[in-house]
């Protein structure tokens, strides 16, 4: 069958290969949005050089609607309505998009509020074009576009049961019965069994017999009183409780800036001046992309890995969703055989259903810690279950 | 309907040459031409005048010219009132009659983009016609391996007759532009890359310009200016697109195929009227077009096999826009481009202008072939 995919790519870009080599799926279409062009050749990159007997089912085309859509927003109105979108989208877009979704077996939009493919799924809801709908990321605030998606998709993938009450206590719909469980945010079976699973790495602790705890976050940030994330990003204090617990901690981060509403970066700031204090203890590590899976390796020689800074977001918008949410560095842990550990009281959902998988803490413990650790189990959740779902559902469902 | 009729008049004129025009029963479908004419003080023949002037002044014509479309029977036919099928039987037999009297007479025949060949029996009819003609005109290369393909004609060059004349040029250049594309004249539908907010459509502001076509030289003038003065600061002008994003098939094998005789004749979708042959897209040169390079507006066209628009684009007169291109977004170019652009159109007038059908008449008169 062809399988035609419209919208996020998001991190973690190899999840596709399972796609790929799913025996149900003779094609695979990536239709992506104009902002994930490296994302996009990340993927093509990885599939020619670890799977090459895969790359002929993968076909990418980008569509230019960020771009469209920034200019709409200019020229008409900050926040379009679908109506504007409809009546100015390019007819050679328009085209091209309607080509591709028609002629497809299964069309699969995703994933998040903060993509705009909400906004996409509904343009097609004015053509009557039927797709699936992957869902990862809300708030809980109304989204007239998320709500006429719920409404509209044939079926939904959502990460767990959970989601089901949330959009039932959000917009009183009860979607329980076109829903099916699954998280985008699981990583490939593949890519685990034929290339994680074989890099030969030694944990540090095996050599200073220290347990090393690692942080893989976009941002952190030192000023905790900002509104754009609610301090989600703020590490400082964790990291403070952790090595006070004795625990080594490297932070993997991309931009240590003040906060998301100033992003400015100072040379020297509070990441820089706890690790002067906390010399060999505290390591600001370089960024660390995964796309590539040989770069698990350096994720690998970790004990530990954060999954949450601990800090509540006020907002309840945030709070919510946070109570349902499974962040996606949870399953870069897991593929690297790094345990997962969280502050309890943010997770919610979570605490209660992957205690087997994740060690909660009310505070950092190393001795509790590193006895709990022989009892976590492996989670055994894969994009492979994702695919498989989705390509079974359509052969067996009417 | 004969295009910038006026400088070719000019042009005669500036050669020392006295332009005399033959009227034929499809008179009605030019109405405008001739009263452009006119008002220029052109003298026209009426049909039953023609053999009278021909064997009083034989001895002093020295071309005989036409210029214009054959529908090779194509429905289009209708709009146009047989108009092409009158004409070049005209020219074919005022030529034979004149190279009887007058060896020295040159016959020149123009052909524009409305040119079919899809009907065997025409094209016979047109062969005879034109066989003992001494020049064959045309606006494109394609056009001229399209007649070679289908009529066995090698013998032809790419001369532009039916564009404006140099002094009409009106390329300005500014520190800023309207960063807008202007629609002039019809639209064929098929997809384009064109956001409906990025277009300016000349009909909707209820403004009537006489620029390629008018009824009187004066109106035309200032129509001209006038243009200029309303539309000269916007950036872009809009071509036609046709079929280009629904062709499956690679441009180059719809060439192969079309010179095969095995593609469809009846592809460009979406006409008011009638449905125009494939072969038009990848062999006209689009009036407008003319037009927006006459005012400096780079046009915006599909980069296919049209070697029309592959010449300006390659010459940077024009924005290619490539099939993968979903969104041409006008906001995207800085004024310098859209000036430097100018300055190249400006650079390049021979491409869109009649100097080089000038430089061939000149060329004739001064020795006798442009060679």
């Amino acid at each position: 069958m062809k399988v035609t995919k419209i919208g996020y790519i998001g991190a973690s870009v190899h999840r596709y290969i399972d796609v790929l080599a799913e025996e149900n799926v003779d094609e695979f279409k990536l239709i992506f949005f104009d902002n994930e062009v490296k994302n996009a050749k990340m993927l093509q990159f990885v599939v020619d050089k670890y799977f090459p007997e895969l790359s002929s089912k993968l076909s990418m085309s980008e569509i230019p609607w960020i771009k469209f859509l920034n200019y709409v927003s200019s020229e008409v109105a900050k926040t379009p309505s679908i109506n504007d979108i409809i009546k100015f989208l390019p007819t050679a877009f328009l085209h091209f998009i309607l080509n591709h979704a028609i002629e497809t077996d299964i069309l699969w939009i995703g994933d998040n509020d903060f993509d705009t493919s909400f906004l996409f799924a509904n343009l097609l809801n004015y053509f009557g074009i039927r797709y699936i709908f992957t869902l990862k990321e809300t708030r809980y605030k109304d989204y007239p576009f998320e709500l006429s998606v719920l409404k509209h998709a044939k079926r939904i993938y959502l990460p767990h049961e959970k989601y089901v009450d949330f959009f039932q206590e959000k917009y009183g719909i009860d979607v329980s019965s076109k829903t099916s469980f699954g998280d985008i945010d699981w990583r490939s079976k593949l890519v685990k069994d034929r290339i994680v699973s074989k890099l030969n790495v030694a944990k540090l602790s095996q050599t200073d017999g220290k347990a090393h705890v690692v942080i893989l976050s976009g941002r952190a940030i030192w000023k905790k009183s900002e509104v754009r994330s609610e301090g989600r990003y703020y590490y400082l204090g964790i990291i403070k409780r952790l090595l006070e617990a004795g625990f080594v901690v490297h932070l993997h981060t991309k931009a240590i800036i003040e906060s998301l509403d100033n992003p400015i970066v100072h040379k020297e700031n509070p990441y820089t001046e706890l690790q002067e204090k906390y010399k060999n203890k505290f390591f600001i590590e370089d960024p660390l992309d995964l796309n590539d899976p040989l770069n698990y390796s350096v994720l690998m020689r970790y004990d530990y890995g954060l999954v949450h800074s601990g800090e509540i977001p006020f907002d309840e918008t945030i709070r919510k969703f946070e109570e349902i949410n499974v962040p996606n560095r949870f399953f870069e842990y897991w593929v690297a055989n790094v345990i997962p550990i969280c502050p309890k009281g943010v997770l919610d959902w979570m605490e209660k259903s992957m205690k087997n998988h994740v060690i909660f803490f009310e505070e950092p413990d190393i001795y509790e810690i590193e006895r709990k650790k022989s009892i976590t189990k492996p989670f055994d959740n894969y994009f492979h279950n994702l695919i498989r779902s989705i390509t079974e559902e359509y052969l067996y469902q009417i | 309907m004969f295009h910038y009729a006026d400088g070719l008049i000019k042009l005669l004129r500036k050669c020392g040459l006295t332009p005399v025009i033959v009227e034929t029963s499809a008179v009605g479908s030019f109405k405008q031409n001739y009263t452009l004419l006119s008002s220029m003080n052109v003298k026209i023949l009426s049909p039953s005048a023609v053999l009278d002037y021909i064997r009083k002044n034989f001895k002093d014509i020295l071309f005989v010219f036409r210029t214009g479309c054959f529908l090779g029977g194509h429905d289009i036919r209708y709009s146009s009132g047989g108009a092409d099928v009158d004409q070049i039987d005209a020219f074919y037999k005022i030529t034979e009659l004149l190279k009887k009297n007058n060896k020295d007479v040159i016959s020149i025949l123009a052909f524009d983009g409305d040119l079919f060949l899809n009907s065997k029996e025409w094209n016979r009819w047109l062969k005879k016609r034109i066989k003992n003609v001494d020049y064959i005109l045309v606006d494109t290369d394609n056009l001229g391996y399209y007649m070679q393909f289908y009529l066995g004609i090698d013998d032809y060059k790419v001369i532009r007759v039916e564009v404006p004349d140099i002094e009409d040029v009106y390329v300005r250049i500014f520190p800023k532009y309207e960063k807008k594309v202007l629609l002039l004249g019809r639209w064929f539908g098929g997809p384009s890359p064109l956001s409906d907010l990025s277009i300016v459509y000349l009909s909707k502001s209820g403004l009537k310009f006489q620029i390629g076509i008018g009824e009187s030289y004066h109106q035309v003038i200032i129509d001209r200016k006038r243009f200029s003065l309303e539309y000269g600061k916007v950036a872009f002008g809009l071509g036609y697109f046709y079929d280009f994003y629904l062709k499956e098939k690679k441009e180059e094998n719809v060439i192969k195929l079309i010179f095969e005789g095995n593609y469809s004749h009846y592809q460009i979708p979406s006409l008011q009227l009638y449905y125009y042959p494939l072969i038009y897209g990848l062999t006209n040169m689009a009036g407008k077009i003319t037009t927006y390079l006459q005012y400096g507006l780079i046009p915006v066209i599909p980069y296919d096999q049209n070697d029309f628009h592959r010449e300006i684009i390659h010459k940077r007169m024009a924005i290619g826009i490539d099939k993968k291109l979903l969104f041409f977004n006008p906001l995207e170019y800085s004024d310098d481009f859209i000036s430097w652009y100018r300055i190249n159109i400006g650079m390049n007038l021979d491409t869109f202008t009649i100097a080089k059908f000038a430089e061939f008449i000149h060329n004739l008169l001064v020795k006798g072939d442009e060679e």
